[in-house]
């Protein structure tokens, strides 16, 4: 973090990482506090290279968040997150919540690798900054991210073939 | 030129390419009907994903406000909303963005519950209660050995390293051991200040009573043992607090720090006795001092077992009663963290606020 005051590195990335946590977690509370988790350790250690620096913590956090939780049997409630629900009683709002339900489902099913891989592409890294934040090789970034694109929605696909059945 | 592969048809989608690939690759599609099927469909595939992971946004009610220091103006518990993120995500930008600014400003406030005077003889706790789920916080987790990954160092050496690498969540020591002993009878390996601290309570407890239990005009009375005159007591600014608790403070939604001390272990009912205790220093709306007492769990450890053993299993509230009128609840909270709120309000009152920290 040379040069790069914590207020501006809250500024630039905390809603960001916030969001990336959320889709990550599903549970808005569980993200806000990894995100300040996750600022409170830039402050005791300022990064050279903030923005993967502050994504590789946070992925670091709620892995080990996630681990401890199904150890504890939280798995269920943790997937189930919080609802969604904006107007209960429109037909919009109903099937827009099922949606986004289904794709918290396949991104659940992806490997760890494939949805961090997934999600940091959403947050606008490029495959520097990926490579950096996973520990991956920077050569191995296209790959990872086709396989990723490929398997969400294959994998959203057929649950929502599996809902529209089931209804 | 053999076929073109997932990856380099992605690159060439995102643009990560470099010129001289891109020419070589973009020639390919165009002489290579195989290819150019498996581009349309890597398009697709890359359109279908982006819009489905955009589905899952924050809602608008609840997207954090990044970048706007504005602490809240001393709403007071009644006021407060359950839930207001956009609060709490202020408050701790604004206690990061002002913290030196609120620490030195506050030096001189001598009204402090920091003291560690004896309590008169006979002081006890009144009242344990583990059967308040409802007020409490979630059961706290299990200790996990950290994952390191090939990107990840141990926690703490982070905090010291002079370039520092991404690192895992710190192991949390909180396991829920033995049931806490009756109501009179806590064992503690902390010691009270005072011999006339005895009547079954234990040491420890009466201490921390004692300290927790002053009311502002006692503490400015007794002000060579309070706050900031104690050489083991000081006032931090919330860098620091930061640092000393290796963690992001906890603070109450809706009110605003008056200011933050880092107190002793010791001075706090079932808290690790060599690890400090961060104290962050609020008003309620009648003008009275209360404060929230908070301690990183120590990883496994005598300290630490002696702790848990000591009075407070996760998922309990412990409610304690000081001797000048001051109420304390205690809890562990989902990420391991010991924490007390102290003040003169109601049980219920106290009670009501312990959702608000966050």
């Amino acid at each position: 973090m040379t040069g790069t005051p914590i207020d501006q590195l809250f500024a630039q990335y905390y809603e960001s990482l916030v969001r990336m946590l959320y889709r990550r977690t599903g549970d808005r509370d569980r993200a806000e506090d990894l995100a300040q988790e996750t600022f409170a350790r830039a402050v005791a250690a300022p990064p050279d290279n903030p923005r993967p620096w502050l994504f590789a913590v946070a992925l670091n956090l709620v892995r080990d968040d996630g681990r401890r939780a199904v150890r504890q049997g939280r798995r269920l409630q943790l997937l189930k997150g919080e609802s969604v629900t904006s107007s209960p009683g429109a037909d919009d709002d109903y099937e827009r919540n099922d949606q986004i339900r289904t794709v918290r489902a396949a991104l659940a099913e992806m490997r760890d690798v494939d949805r961090e891989v997934l999600l940091l592409k959403a947050e606008g890294f490029d495959y520097d900054e990926i490579a950096a934040a996973t520990g991956l090789a920077k050569g191995a970034i296209g790959t990872t991210l086709s396989r990723a694109r490929r398997r969400l929605v294959e994998v959203y696909r057929a649950k929502e073939k599996d809902r529209h059945v089931a209804s | 030129m053999s076929h073109l592969d997932e990856g380099q048809l992605a690159a060439l989608l995102d643009n990560e390419l470099t010129p001289d690939e891109q020419r070589v690759v973009e020639a390919h599609l165009a002489g290579c009907a195989e290819c150019r099927a498996l581009w349309e469909e890597t398009r697709a595939l890359a359109t279908e994903a982006n819009r489905l992971v955009a589905t899952v946004d924050l809602p608008p009610a609840m997207k954090p406000v990044a970048g706007q220091p504005g602490a809240s103006s001393g709403i007071s518990p009644a006021k407060a909303a359950p839930r207001p993120l956009p609060l709490r995500t202020l408050a701790w930008a604004a206690s990061v963005l002002f913290a030196v600014g609120l620490g030195y400003s506050l030096r001189s406030v001598s009204r402090g519950p920091t003291d560690m005077e004896a309590p008169p003889a006979g002081q006890e706790r009144e009242l344990a209660e583990r059967s308040d789920k409802s007020a409490a916080p979630p059961a706290v987790e299990q200790p996990a050995a950290p994952a390191v990954r090939r990107d990840e160092a141990p926690a703490t050496a982070g905090l010291a390293a002079a370039k520092p690498e991404p690192t895992a969540e710190a192991p949390v020591a909180s396991q829920k051991t033995a049931a806490p002993p009756p109501s009179g009878g806590v064992a503690s390996p902390q010691r009270a200040t005072s011999p006339a601290a005895t009547g079954g309570v234990a040491s420890s407890e009466v201490a921390g009573n004692a300290a927790l239990s002053r009311r502002p005009s006692e503490a400015q009375d007794a002000r060579g043992f309070s706050g900031l005159a104690r050489a083991d007591t000081r006032q931090v600014d919330m860098e620091e607090a930061v640092r000393t608790l290796a963690g992001s403070i906890r603070l109450v939604d809706g009110l605003e720090p008056v200011k933050v001390l880092v107190v002793p272990g010791s001075m706090l009912l079932a808290a690790d006795p060599n690890q400090e205790v961060i104290r962050v220093v609020y008003e309620d709306p009648p003008g009275r001092e209360l404060w929230l007492d908070q301690q990183r769990a120590a990883p496994e450890s005598d300290a630490g077992r002696a702790r848990t053993t000591d009075a407070l299993l996760p998922g309990d509230t412990l409610l304690a009663r000081g001797n000048r009128g001051s109420k304390s609840v205690r809890w562990i909270d989902q990420h391991g963290f010991l924490l007390a709120l102290t003040g003169y309000l109601p049980d219920d009152s106290l009670r009501a606020i312990i959702p608000r920290v966050h």
